[in-house]
């Protein structure tokens, strides 16, 4: 089921475009963006990533391919390259491309139709296509979900974010977009304080099915600072998250972990009756 | 048959219709008051009169604005709109009487004219036709002012930032012309109530019958309103869903939100005095609360708990230049209504 091959012969011959969006900024939507794409890179997939950020790129950045870049998806929008001039064969996969964003531009330098063409150009390609959006709703995001096939909303467990993301999700499913959520940096010892919501006061608000749960992990920071994204370190509590989210993208059936209890002291002196 | 309502005088034949058949005043077979009559569903459409299908057909449909029945202690009310062209203030009053022509005949009314007093002629004539094709004798007739709702707007769309037509996310049902869902139990008369069209904005009488507070018209929604999307109705609303934080509802008549509310809710809108409105929640945690004019915040601090307080749904209503919010009773909060 993991395997869908695409051409001639193949099950299904357009990839999937996925736009990755959340209103807020900076909850993680490039660290998604970036680690999920290679999740399904590792299983064998062939997955493009494109950077829609344009004029504050960062994707390139995550996958440490920064020094590559000679053409963007301006170029290919404007034609002035071919796409296959365009994209960025990543470090460690045969499997991931980056097709990143210009830096000198803004957000209203391409137009929606012209982001329609550009997907037209790596839908035969490849198996994924996972876009980064912009954060906000303006002309960013519009173009972002162009051409999207689904979405993804990442949030963090805050209500600001969630209000966000809750604004995304009316606009999406207004642009015929079913979006499925990430929670992204939920600190379980927290919430078990009650001083963060948990995954069901999100759920209760947001209402749309979750993808996946990611803990707060320092192994983040440092992987975005050495350019290798978090899904190669195996042990990462978020680089797993990443792998089974990569896997329910592609249909497998891999349910989420009941996070309760952090450490072994906790789940030990809870057993005795000592801990609340 | 039940006991008589209030305000009528004892003589008085009346259909007392149960509460399940109330939904549709103006219903099938007005104006003619046999078995001919209209379909369930072509309210507003025109309909087939055995007098003069022309002229009636086009009325049909404002039937509802024109001339509608209230019951006082006095007696009956017919509230008129004064300000509709002589010709088819004689054409409606003459259909609405000649279905109710049993109930009425050997009574009397008074006129209660909206607007504007027409001529002493047009009265005169009016009059006339009362006593002389219905034996009914017209009592008083006066001018009244109504703090009116505004102007019906034609039916809002929730507003977002695409076009509305394409937002599959909820439905809106209702609003408007009722639309029947079912034809009437049989009754002597067919089912058309003596309370049609009864104007909710007056006071009542102490021994008010509960049943007859039923307003024909309530947008129904059928879905949650996420943040950032905007609900605005003249009438009353019912949300199956929740109101999520930066979403609005403002509704003219009450707010019914089978769901949580986080968001803003107004109910009252369109009366300084919020005309008793209330605002119904399952899990009431909104941002603010505005009935009329009052606003209130909401407490804010237990924001996202999916939990009712004491695990029960609250009713907010005004209470002074405050908004009270109770756990919802089912019996008790409708006999404060509307004082």
């Amino acid at each position: 089921m993991s395997n869908k091959s695409i051409g001639a012969g193949g099950k299904k011959d357009v990839g999937e475009a996925i736009v990755i969006t959340s209103g807020k900024g900076g909850v993680g939507k490039t660290t998604t963006t970036a680690s999920l794409g290679a999740a399904l890179a590792l299983r064998g997939q062939r997955v493009l990533v494109i950077d829609a950020d344009i004029g504050l790129r960062n994707l390139d950045v995550i996958l440490g391919l920064e020094n590559r870049i000679v053409f963007n998806i301006v170029d290919v929008a404007k034609k002035i390259c071919k796409p296959s001039q365009a994209i960025i064969k990543s470090k460690k996969s045969n499997n991931l491309y980056l097709l990143p964003a210009s830096q000198t531009d803004d957000k209203d330098v391409i137009d929606e139709a012209e982001v329609r063409f550009v997907l037209e150009q790596f839908k035969r390609e490849f198996h994924y296509i996972l876009i980064d959006s912009p954060a906000g709703i303006e002309q960013g995001f519009r173009n972002a979900c162009a051409g999207a096939d689904s979405a993804i909303v990442v949030t963090t467990p805050e209500v600001s974010a969630i209000r966000d993301a809750d604004r995304v999700v009316g606009l999406l499913s207004s642009k015929g977009i079913e979006a499925r959520l990430i929670i992204n940096r939920i600190d379980f010892e927290m919430v078990r304080r009650g001083d963060m919501l948990s995954v069901k006061d999100v759920q209760d608000i947001l209402g749309i099915e979750i993808l996946g749960v990611i803990e707060r992990d320092e192994q983040i920071i440092v992987a975005a600072n050495c350019g290798e994204p978090v899904t190669y370190n195996p042990k990462s509590k978020a680089g797993q998250a990443f792998n089974r989210i990569a896997g329910r993208v592609c249909g497998e059936q891999i349910p989420i972990p009941s996070f309760d209890g952090g450490s072994l002291w906790n789940r030990l002196t809870r057993r005795l009756g000592v801990n609340q | 048959m039940g006991s008589i309502p209030f305000g009528l005088p004892r003589s008085a034949r009346v259909a007392v219709v149960d509460l399940s058949s109330m939904s549709n005043p103006f219903n099938e077979e007005d104006g003619i008051g046999s078995n001919g009559g209209v379909e369930p569903g072509t309210l507003g459409a025109p309909m087939q009169s055995q007098s003069d299908a022309k002229t009636t057909s086009r009325k049909i449909e404002d039937r509802n604005s024109v001339i509608t029945a209230r019951g006082t202690s006095e007696g009956l009310v017919l509230r008129v709109d004064g300000r509709v062209e002589p010709e088819d203030l004689t054409t409606a009053v003459r259909e609405f009487l000649t279905s109710r022509k049993s109930f009425l005949s050997g009574n009397d009314v008074a006129f209660e004219w909206i607007g504007r007093r027409p001529d002493d002629s047009v009265i005169q004539g009016l009059t006339a036709i009362l006593i002389n094709e219905f034996s009914v004798a017209v009592r008083a007739s006066k001018v009244k002012a109504v703090a009116a709702p505004r102007a019906p707007v034609a039916e809002p769309q929730p507003q977002q930032d695409e076009a509305p037509a394409k937002d599959n996310s909820f439905a809106v049902v209702g609003g408007g012309k009722a639309v029947p869902l079912r034809k009437i139990a049989n009754s002597a008369e067919k089912g058309v109530s003596l309370f049609d069209g009864i104007d909710p904005y007056e006071s009542r009488g102490a021994n008010s019958n509960p049943f007859s507070w039923d307003e024909p018209d309530a947008r129904v929604v059928y879905g949650t309103l996420r943040s950032g999307q905007k609900i605005e109705t003249e009438h009353s609303i019912i949300i199956f869903g929740d109101v999520n934080s930066g979403a609005e509802v403002i509704a003219g008549g009450d707010v019914v939100i089978l769901g949580t509310l986080r968001g803003i809710a107004h109910a009252g809108a369109y009366d300084e005095s919020g005309g008793g409105r209330v605002i119904f929640s399952l899990n009431l945690r909104p941002t603010q609360l505005r009935i009329g004019l009052v606003i209130s915040r909401g407490s804010g601090a237990e924001d996202a708990e999916s939990t009712p307080r004491g695990g029960l749904p609250e009713i907010a209503r005004v209470d002074g230049n405050m908004i009270v919010v109770e756990p919802y009773q089912s019996r008790t909060v409708w006999v404060r209504r509307r004082e």
